[in-house]
């Protein structure tokens, strides 16, 4: 074996990963459409590859990307993927967990069960654009002082659904809380503290307009 | 464990319940309040360090023994199999 083939261990799986894919397509596949916007920053190449390519316009976190991506991409896929905003997790694929959840348009979406192509100039919010800057949103903060969390892959999904939760008014109650937080699975069971979390932001949020 | 999850094989031995959709975990809905209350005492029996090891998983073992007591309590029913589903108890 050469030296340029031995195992590199300061290599991290996800740049092995997208190194191994780059070299497949770079035999395979032919360049993909051009896809060009004034406004928007410079177009990322899809990940992974594919035959036929399309271009879209995603509004993430308030910053334009066009790309150009596998028509079948989901939108969980091409989030982290392709912008690598990995704090969306991918829990089931399924639409069954939770894990994936963001905003579109404001409104809570189950990322793993739409496609990219579908959310066309559609406004994008993950994990990575509620905080402030450094500050943290008041639910990322009561996650934390609550405990509300043990292994953490459901909780950028559990913060989404409870911030678009409290923006509909609805987290007033417990029992409310427990009901409309439950396409949200967490495996670890920190339910409890996680509908504490809520609550109290729900406290400090009501009527602040965030 | 003790109410839901129940891993079901077909007859060619594939899980028939392979997703969340067929095996079900508690949800929020499900869960109530649940108080930790911490045993201060050392068990040097156990082990050398007094601690009755492990973090979660020897605490969890005992849930699913204290809702089979529960349920025969409520039912006169003794439940040896987990998940404890109604069928079970018909």
């Amino acid at each position: 074996m050469s030296d340029e083939n031995r195992f590199d261990p300061n290599v991290t799986r996800r740049e092995l990963m997208a190194g191994a894919v780059a070299a497949g397509v770079a035999a395979s596949v032919p360049a993909g459409l051009a896809f060009a916007d004034e406004a928007a920053p410079a177009a990322v190449p899809a990940v992974g590859g594919s035959a036929v390519e399309m271009g879209v316009k995603l509004i993430v976190n308030g910053q334009p990307h066009a790309l150009s991506i596998d028509p079948r991409a989901t939108l969980l896929d091409t989030l982290r993927e392709t912008l690598s905003l990995t704090g969306t997790k991918k829990g089931c694929d399924h639409g069954q967990c939770g894990a994936c959840t963001v905003h579109v348009n404001g409104e809570r979406a189950l990322s793993c069960l739409m496609l990219a192509a579908q959310c066309e100039g559609d406004q994008i919010t993950t994990i990575e654009g509620i905080a402030n800057g450094d500050e943290l949103h008041p639910v990322q903060k009561a996650f934390i002082d609550h405990d509300g969390f043990q292994c953490g892959y459901c909780t950028s999904g559990q913060i989404m659904s409870a911030v678009a939760l409290i923006k509909e008014g609805h987290a007033t109650t417990e029992d409310e809380v427990r009901e409309l937080m439950s396409g949200n699975l967490c495996r670890c069971g920190a339910y409890p503290n996680i509908c504490k979390a809520v609550m109290d932001a729900q406290g400090k949020l009501a009527g602040s307009g965030i | 464990m003790a109410l839901t999850e129940a891993a079901h094989l077909d007859e060619k031995g594939r899980y028939a319940s392979a997703d969340f959709g067929g095996y079900h975990l508690p949800s929020h809905a499900d869960v109530p309040d649940i108080e930790v209350e911490v045993i201060n005492a050392a068990d040097e029996n156990f082990g050398a360090l007094g601690s009755r090891g492990g973090v979660g998983e020897l605490s969890i073992s005992g849930v699913a023994a204290a809702v089979s007591n529960a349920v025969y309590n409520a039912t006169g029913k003794r439940i040896r199999e987990v998940p404890i589903t109604p069928d079970k108890l018909i």
